[in-house]
């Protein structure tokens, strides 16, 4: 593993993101056009807001994800830029890891606007374990981040979406949970604490697996 | 140099490439034609390692390739009709960029005297995706050689030039020759071929159907005619 060609990439991505800002404007307006229609569809009371809340938040995050993983491959085939990133020094898997730190960011960025802006217009007063919460929104964007490039990376588009269901639905399950016994039942910590566990457990055996096969998709 | 011994390469089921034999030399320009979908791209991206060769060795300097790849790739250069451009950088930034991938030192002096060399240093900083095709293929030329690569790889690089362009493109292909590298060119205009191509090879389904030093536009002309009636 190169870092300094992973950090290339990563560079490169997050900068053509700043350019482009597609990412940024898509989540702002979606999340807020949910956050409309959310609010007129309830009359929401605190508790109800605790319920849809973890949703809410995974929901927002799997509709952006999707559209930056196909994005941070598709520009890619636009000018053929991929075959100048293959034909170059550096390794595929360069080109993969570089990529999924990118989105992460991106998908981490976007999260880190987006949450606060639910809880002030939901008028969500949720303070104790925020930490904890933040653990695990990273550990499921890193692993959401790493399996949904290493799809977007298979030329197959239809393969991209088919596989995504079941390869994704584990973490989100898992990010779900915890979520809603973090804002829900505050009492059951330690069931949290499973649910993250196996977050992690999903990332390291999927990090691993995406980089040994990634040699076999980009390009190919 | 590189050689290529008994190269197949298949894509899907299909065989593309056949019993490929083949050697460019330092300093030598060898020109590939035949008919669409002959193999001469899929040609080029074996020599250029992004597709792996199924059977048979490829050698750079009288060692296998796959043995030296990160270096190989380093002398690479690779010019094609897509021209491998960011369309949201401007040319400064998408040369930056391919600098830092072939770790160029003197990196912003070298991409100045290339943005000078393809007459762009006027529009370094534009966003690409507002220029014409043949700025674009004139910066994607800067894009190819800025690492000075000693293994040139050509597929159809006329394309979108304007006649100062092709001159300017002939014009530095003679430069890389001098300071010799090997030069390997895919091409569907004959005229092209003579001025600067020491041999050509007719590749036909995949196999190379004929060889020949002679590179005069005439005689080319006739030999592919044959060989395309023949088969
Ligand atoms: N990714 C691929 N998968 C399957 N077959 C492919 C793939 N790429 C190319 N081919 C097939 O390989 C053959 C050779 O293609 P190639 O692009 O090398 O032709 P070419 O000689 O460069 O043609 P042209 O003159 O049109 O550029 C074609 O028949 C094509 O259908
Ligand atoms: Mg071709």
């Amino acid at each position: 593993m190169n870092i300094k060609q992973i950090w290339m990439i990563t560079k490169k991505e997050l900068y053509y993101e700043y350019k482009e800002k597609q990412n940024v404007m898509f989540i702002l307006v979606f999340a807020l056009l949910m956050i409309t229609t959310y609010s007129f569809s309830f009359t929401i009371t605190q508790d109800l807001l605790k319920q849809i809340t973890p949703g809410f938040i995974w929901i927002v995050t799997i509709f952006t994800g999707v559209m930056c993983f196909e994005r941070s491959i598709s520009y890619e085939l636009h000018n053929d830029c991929l075959t100048g990133l293959l034909v170059a020094p550096i390794e595929k898997s360069a080109i993969y890891i570089g990529k999924a730190i990118a989105n992460f960011l991106i998908l981490f960025c976007t999260n880190v606007i987006v949450i606060p802006l639910l809880f002030i217009l939901f008028d969500f007063r949720y303070y104790q374990h925020l930490s904890l919460f933040f653990v695990v929104m990273v550990v499921g964007l890193f692993g959401f981040s790493i399996v949904g490039t290493f799809l977007a990376c298979i030329s197959n588009k239809v393969l991209f979406y088919i596989l995504l269901l079941p390869m994704v639905s584990p973490l989100l399950i898992a990010g779900a949970q915890s979520t809603k016994i973090l804002f829900l039942t505050e009492n059951q910590i330690h069931d949290m604490f499973s649910w993250l566990k196996m977050m992690i457990a999903y990332d390291c055996i999927f990090f691993t697996v995406c980089y040994w096969l990634i040699d076999f998709v980009l390009g190919e | 140099m590189i050689v290529l011994h008994n190269v197949q390469k298949k894509l899907g089921m299909r065989p593309v490439l056949r019993h490929i034999h083949m050697e460019v030399k330092k300093g030598e320009c060898l020109s590939i034609v035949g008919p669409n979908g002959a193999g001469k791209t899929t040609l080029l991206k074996v020599c250029a390692c992004i597709h792996q060769i199924d059977a048979g060795s490829m050698y750079w300097n009288g060692q296998d390739v796959y043995k030296q790849l990160t270096e190989y790739k380093r002398n690479l250069g690779w010019i094609s009709h897509h021209h491998f451009l960011y369309e949201n950088f401007t040319p400064v930034e998408n040369l930056r960029f391919y600098s830092e991938l072939y770790g160029v030192k003197n990196c912003e002096e070298t991409i100045k005297r290339w943005l000078k060399i393809v007459d762009l240093y006027v529009f370094k900083d534009i966003p690409v995706r507002t220029f014409s095709k043949g700025m674009k293929q004139r910066l994607s030329l800067a894009r190819a050689l800025l690492h000075e690569p000693s293994i040139l790889l050509l597929d159809e690089p006329f394309t979108g030039l304007d006649q100062d362009g092709v001159q300017l493109l002939f014009h530095l292909l003679q430069q890389e020759k001098e300071k010799q590298t090997a030069i390997m060119m895919v091409t569907h205009d004959f005229s092209h071929i003579e001025k600067i191509s020491n041999k050509v090879i007719f590749l036909h389904k995949g196999e190379i159907a004929a060889e020949s030093v002679q590179t005069e536009e005439k005689h080319i002309k006739e030999m592919y005619k044959t060989l395309v009636d023949e088969r």
